[in-house]
């Protein structure tokens, strides 16, 4: 089972150094906006990707993927060290203690100005592309830029380390998925359906999805692939009155419980990070779809970072460890709020983390107004 | 900057808050930075604000309650969560030396040190591994003799040209009772609530049964040096404290 007891991340986005340990099964990830909590996220993913650009990329477009601008991977890549550190010698590395041992990925290089030309046939890009790079001169820029440097590994002992080399024309088209001991949810994934994939095919998982779902709304009767009249295939629900409803008309909030459920099942004996948890879901069902989610994680061997701004959401995530009648030594639940904090020069920040138990702020919450996410 | 002060019973809250007011500039509010509210009818919360600054001016609920209260509200852990700039309190002497009562609260707080009649600064980490400093002071009353809340109101009152006389007269007559009719009288803080109240009685004859809140503004405290020494240590509340440099 994928599950990491602690971090370590240098240099990596707006972190220069942030250690956090004593994760638990449940690690809550809390803070302002701009606080490392995505980051946070990208780095637990970044350990499990390999020694190769590609691996990388799925990472950084998880950023970009709802944005109308798209940067180029290039500059997303870049955008990866931390903006504090010096052009010449460019390097992050982030490392955990996890189950199978130590786990650790480095990139380090440098970054230099070429000519446009020389970047071109550097580039990764296809004969065919470069060739519509030099018919089309106007758009080849005169200069470009080039990163060259390496990937280094570890998972447990296995050490490896790899060259790498990108140009700012690369725009790195072929992926290489990260391994499967990590899953991530965006905030707005349930947008892109992909809702029913790993639930149709289990029937007593899918008995149990259409249980939830009833609690949400009584009328659904089940969930199932139909076919469109253009012969693709359309994630549909079905009504009690026998109507086919395709998701594209309900609302946000089915269609993020499914999101969930579906990508839970698939994580099963691995990590699942969840960025923002209530986007689409209303509060008052937080009660009903959490405490599912984590028996479900729990029986499915789930280690889960979820990362939030609702205060609603945490108050009712604390509810699941019922600190007013447990007595139980060792807590599930670890909330890790993260903090922007400037240096005394005024010019650099950091990020700095406090970890502590569900109890220790269940407690403060009841005892003052304790902030969890400041 | 918030500032948080300690003290044991309502009306220590009621004469320090008014002091507050009337003296140092501090205004009333609803609603307190810490969001600390009574978790009994015994505790009682206030709070004030001056500027940028915010005080919670809190009763712990009575004499010997101080370590309960601590406990419950989780004082301590607020200190190191909140950006508290300063903790005072203020307790009855009793019997008790400065070192003793200094000892006795000191044992409540984790990670700060408390010392009777000096400003201290604690130099701590917080849960996020940052370095703040929080500053505290404990105020023994009365500061020289034995007692509690009342001997300050005696003596106070014993400052004010409207009321020397009548409390002068007042302890004549607590005395005279002391030796035979009332045997408890012989007792420091007995001796000292019988005459309190007494005074107040007689000096608002119409509200002899109300509590010491209804009294506290029939009487201009402003004028008693007395207590113009004794709280003096209030003036730093809200700005930058006196610490002494180590040597």
């Amino acid at each position: 089972m994928a599950y990491i007891k602690s971090i370590e991340i240098n240099q990596f986005r707006s972190i220069k150094k942030l250690s956090v340990s004593g994760f638990s099964n449940i690690n809550l990830i809390v803070g302002d906006n701009n606080s490392g909590k995505t980051t946070l996220l990208e780095a637990i993913q970044l350990l499990f990707a390999k020694s190769q650009l590609g691996s990388i990329k799925p990472v950084i477009d998880q950023r970009t993927v709802l944005s109308p601008d798209k940067s180029s991977f290039y500059v997303s890549f870049i955008k990866m060290f931390n903006a504090a550190e010096s052009r010449d010698q460019l390097e992050f590395d982030i490392s955990a203690e996890s189950k199978r041992g130590i786990l650790h990925l480095q990139i380090s290089g440098n970054e230099k100005v070429i000519s446009g030309e020389e970047a071109l046939q550097i580039s990764s890009l296809s004969s065919r592309q470069k060739t519509q790079y030099k018919r089309e001169a106007a758009y080849l820029p005169e200069n470009a830029k080039i990163f060259t440097g390496s990937i280094a590994k570890q998972v447990g002992k296995k050490i490896t380390e790899d060259g790498i080399r990108c140009t700012s024309l690369d725009s790195l088209a072929s992926l290489s998925d990260i391994r499967k001991e990590v899953h991530y949810i965006p905030s707005f994934g349930h947008m892109r359906y992909d809702l029913l994939q790993n639930i149709v095919d289990d029937l007593d998982y899918k008995k149990l999805v259409i249980d939830i779902l009833r609690q949400f709304d009584k009328d659904i009767a089940d969930i199932c692939y139909t076919k469109a009249d253009d012969g693709s295939f359309l994630e549909t629900i079905i009504t009690k009155n026998g109507i086919t409803m395709p998701f594209s008309v309900y609302g946000d909030g089915i269609k993020k419980i499914l999101y969930i459920l579906n990508r839970l099942y698939a994580a099963s004996n691995s990590i699942l990070l969840i960025d923002e948890i209530e986007t689409g879901l209303h509060k008052k069902y937080f009660d009903i779809l959490f405490p599912v989610v984590f028996e479900l994680a729990k029986k499915f061997n789930v280690q889960m970072f979820i990362a939030t701004h609702s205060i609603e959401a945490i108050d009712a995530i604390l509810r699941y460890g019922n600190y007013e009648n447990s007595n139980e030594k060792e807590d599930p639940i670890k909330v890790i709020t993260l903090k922007k904090v400037d240096f005394s020069d005024g010019f650099e920040s950091n990020i700095v983390a406090r970890n502590v138990t569900g109890k220790y702020v269940y407690d403060n919450r009841m005892a003052f107004d304790f902030e969890v996410r400041l | 900057m918030i500032e948080i002060v300690l003290v044991e019973g309502v009306s220590d809250v009621r004469l320090i808050s008014y002091y507050l007011q009337n003296i140092y500039g501090w205004k009333h509010e609803n609603s307190n930075a810490l969001g600390i509210t009574a978790n009994d009818e015994y505790e009682h919360i206030e709070s004030l604000s001056k500027q940028e600054n915010q005080l919670v001016l809190c009763g712990v609920g009575g004499n010997g309650k101080f370590a309960s209260f601590v406990e419950k509200h989780r004082v301590n852990m607020m200190l190191v969560e909140k950006e508290i700039a300063s903790l005072m309190v203020v307790t009855d002497r009793d019997e008790d030396s400065d070192a003793k009562v200094g000892r006795k609260i000191g044992k409540s707080l984790e990670s700060i040190l408390i010392r009777a009649g000096e400003w201290i600064s604690n130099d701590i980490v917080d849960s996020f591994g940052q370095r703040k400093i929080i500053n505290t002071y404990l105020l023994v009353i009365p500061p020289n003799e034995n007692g509690a809340l009342e001997r300050v109101i005696i003596n106070a009152l014993n400052d004010i040209p409207e009321e020397k006389e009548l409390i002068q007269e007042v302890k004549k007559f607590i005395e005279s009772l002391k030796n035979g009719l009332v045997k408890e009288l012989e007792q420091t803080n007995k001796y000292d609530k019988a005459a309190v109240g007494t005074f107040f009685s007689v000096r608002n004859p119409q509200n002899a049964l109300r509590s010491f809140g209804v009294f506290l503004h029939k009487v201009d405290w402003t004028k008693s040096e007395y207590l113009k020494d004794l709280f003096l240590p209030f003036m730093y509340l809200g700005t930058e404290k006196p610490i002494k440099e180590k040597e």
